[in-house]
This record gives C-alpha cells, structure tokens and sequence, in this order.
C-alpha cells in the first residue's frame, strides 16, 4: 500500500551504511585500527549505539569478539536488518572477522554495537570508556564521544 | 442561471490549459485522508493533542520512531532535525514524532528524547498515548511495528526490539496525507522542497 508512492529513497547512495564498503579503504600498514568512533546518546535506563571504523592491516585476520563499556549493563554486537516488507529491525549478530587487509564498518543502519541499560544518560559531548577485544590484537582501549550525527 | 456560451477559442485555449494542468483545480495527489478522524495522543508536557485536528492549518512532518531503538530511528529523527534547521523553524510548518511504543516511551521519555535533540520546541512536537490509541493511528497511517527480538540482560532482564516500518509523512493543512518517505534515508533536502511545493499549491511528484 505504502510502497508504490514511497519517494526519495533512491537518490544518492543513502542506502548504504555510512563509510560501508566500497569507499577507499585504507588500512594502516602492520596496524589493527579502530577509529573514528562515536556512540549516540541515551537516557539513564535506556540504549545507544557504538560505531567505528575497524582496520585490519596486519598479515593476520582478525575477529572482533566483543565490545565493553562501563556505561552499559550490557554490551552486544548487532545488525540492523531490513525485511521484505520494507520494515527494519535489529538483532545481535556473533563476532565480526576482521580479514587482512580489509576495513569494516560499524555505521549506522548496518552493524553497531548496542549500549543496553545504560547506568547514565549520555548527552552530546559527554565521553564514555570502550574496550574492544580482538582474537589476535588483544583489547584496545579508547575514550569515544557521544554525538548527535556522525562525525565527517 | 445558464451561463452564456464561452467563444470557441477561449474554451480552447481553457481546455489546452487545462490539459497542461495550468489552470483550474488540479487534483492533489492525496494518500489519505486523515481529517475524518481523531487520535488522542499526549505531549511531553502530558496535555492532550487530537491529531490531526489540533495542527490543522499548518503542513506536518511526521515521523515514527520508539526510544530504545537506538540505531535507525535517530537516522529518521536526524533528518527531521536537518529539514526543520533548513526551513528555519517556520510557523506555518509542525514536525511531529510519535512513538509506537507507548508503553515505555511515556511523556517524560519522550521529553528527554526531545531534549537531547534539541528539539523541544513549540514547533516539534513529540507524542505518545494509550496503548489502542497508538495502534489504531498506525494501523491507519500503514505503520508497522512488531516485536521481533529479544535479548536478556546480565541481570535477567529482558529486553525486546520492535520491527518497525522506516518512514516519515508529510501531511497537507488540510489533514491529508501527501506522501510517505523512507524516514533514514530521504535526505533533508527532498523533504524541504517538498514542504515549498505544498506551500506553492503544486503537486508533489
Ligand atoms: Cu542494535
């Protein structure tokens, strides 16, 4: 019923998930990266999301296995979905390999990583810790600000 | 009162007219009628709003979101925030979001969504209501939204995510129902020129 007279959905590339692939990734030589992370506010109680930009360019594949914040009583990895139906929803997803050579995107509309129950709202500006743990890199540890929009 | 017979030319030149749309009333291409019918919702402030009656006159953005959804919902409010900063906060248009989850998104959840996007102002509305209330007004609007998954706290808390339809609405002054967008991935701008045809009386697309 909706779908026939949906407009402006087509123009630009909008649909994909900002920095998902097919920009030019560049991984930094010998180096597992995260950067350019940013989580979204939240009320005291409630959720955010957690995104970066994971660069593996090292000669070994990687996994992201799973992210940790003080922030939050719990952490998860998810990915936003999108039914046939147009309708979208999000469910949590395993841990993310991280090939040689490659960048993945943690972006909005596409994979993320969920602040659940957050022990303390989180407004623009405000900064939270954020461990993330590799097989092989180990944890890396970051400072990530929240923010309304991602940053350019 | 017969009217006398237009000269032949001038009913030419009015039915050439016609026929490029130029002149005479040109149908809007109206999705549906909302000014039949009456959802009572709440503000953040917990006051009563009869939508649409109570923004008849005006042209209404609306988008559909719920708070725990953390990811694609704020891409919709987002570009509601964009569109309303481009059009500089005009008085002859209302931005409305209401949730589809009424039973957590209460009026001061909703207050403080509004506030950490900086949108609390007269011209941005953000509603909830009863639980039926809600779901007849996305029945009618066509806005779906269902429990899909759940996940389970540390603590043993549960927590569920809703599958939810990703549009936002613009709606004439008249209460009628112009044209549905994807609300995260409409850009703002579409949304803006949209809003002028609706102003300049022109049809949109
Ligand atoms: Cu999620």
């Amino acid at each position: 019923m909706i779908a026939g007279v949906l407009a402006g959905c087509a123009s630009d590339d909008a649909s994909a998930p900002d920095g998902a692939p097919g920009e030019a990734s560049a991984v930094t030589p010998g180096a597992l990266t995260v950067e350019a992370a940013w989580a979204r506010p939240g009320g005291a109680g409630g959720m955010s999301a957690l995104y970066a930009r994971v660069g593996n360019g090292t000669t070994s594949p990687d996994t992201l296995q799973a992210v940790s914040a003080e922030v939050a009583r719990t952490v998860e990895i998810h990915e936003s979905y999108e039914n046939d139906d147009g309708t979208r929803g999000m469910r949590p997803l395993g841990p993310i390999p991280v090939p040689t050579g490659e960048q993945i995107a943690l972006a909005p509309g596409g994979k993320h990583v969920m602040l659940i129950r957050l022990r303390r709202a989180l407004q623009p500006n405000d900064s939270l810790a954020v461990d993330f743990q590799f097989a092989q890199a180990g944890t890396r540890s970051m400072t990530v600000p929240v923010r309304l929009q991602p940053p350019q | 009162m017969r009217k006398p017979p237009m000269p032949r030319v001038l009913s030419l030149i009015a039915a050439v007219l016609l026929a490029a749309g130029l002149i005479g009333c040109q149908q809007p291409n109206v999705v549906d009628d909302l000014s039949d019918t009456s959802f009572q919702l709440v503000d953040t402030d917990s006051t009563a709003v009869a939508f649409p009656q109570d923004v008849a006159g005006d042209i209404v953005v609306l988008g559909y979101i719920y708070t725990n959804c953390p990811d694609v919902c704020p891409m919709t409010t987002a570009n509601m925030k964009q569109a309303h900063q481009q059009l500089g906060a005009p008085d002859d248009v209302q931005f409305v979001t209401v949730t589809f989850d009424p039973l957590r998104d209460t009026p001061s959840v909703m207050q403080r969504y509004s506030e950490t996007w900086e949108a609390a102002d007269s011209d941005w509305m953000f509603l909830t209501g009863d639980t039926s209330t809600v779901n007849r007004m996305m029945r009618r609007i066509g806005i779906r939204h269902q429990v899909t998954d759940t996940t389970t706290t540390e603590d043993g808390e549960q927590i569920f995510f809703i599958s939810h339809s990703d549009l936002v609405t613009l709606i004439d002054e008249d209460g009628r129902i112009r044209q549905h967008y994807s609300g995260s991935r409409t850009p703002p701008e579409i949304l803006v020129e949209d809003v002028n045809k609706l102003r300049n009386g022109s049809t949109i697309r």
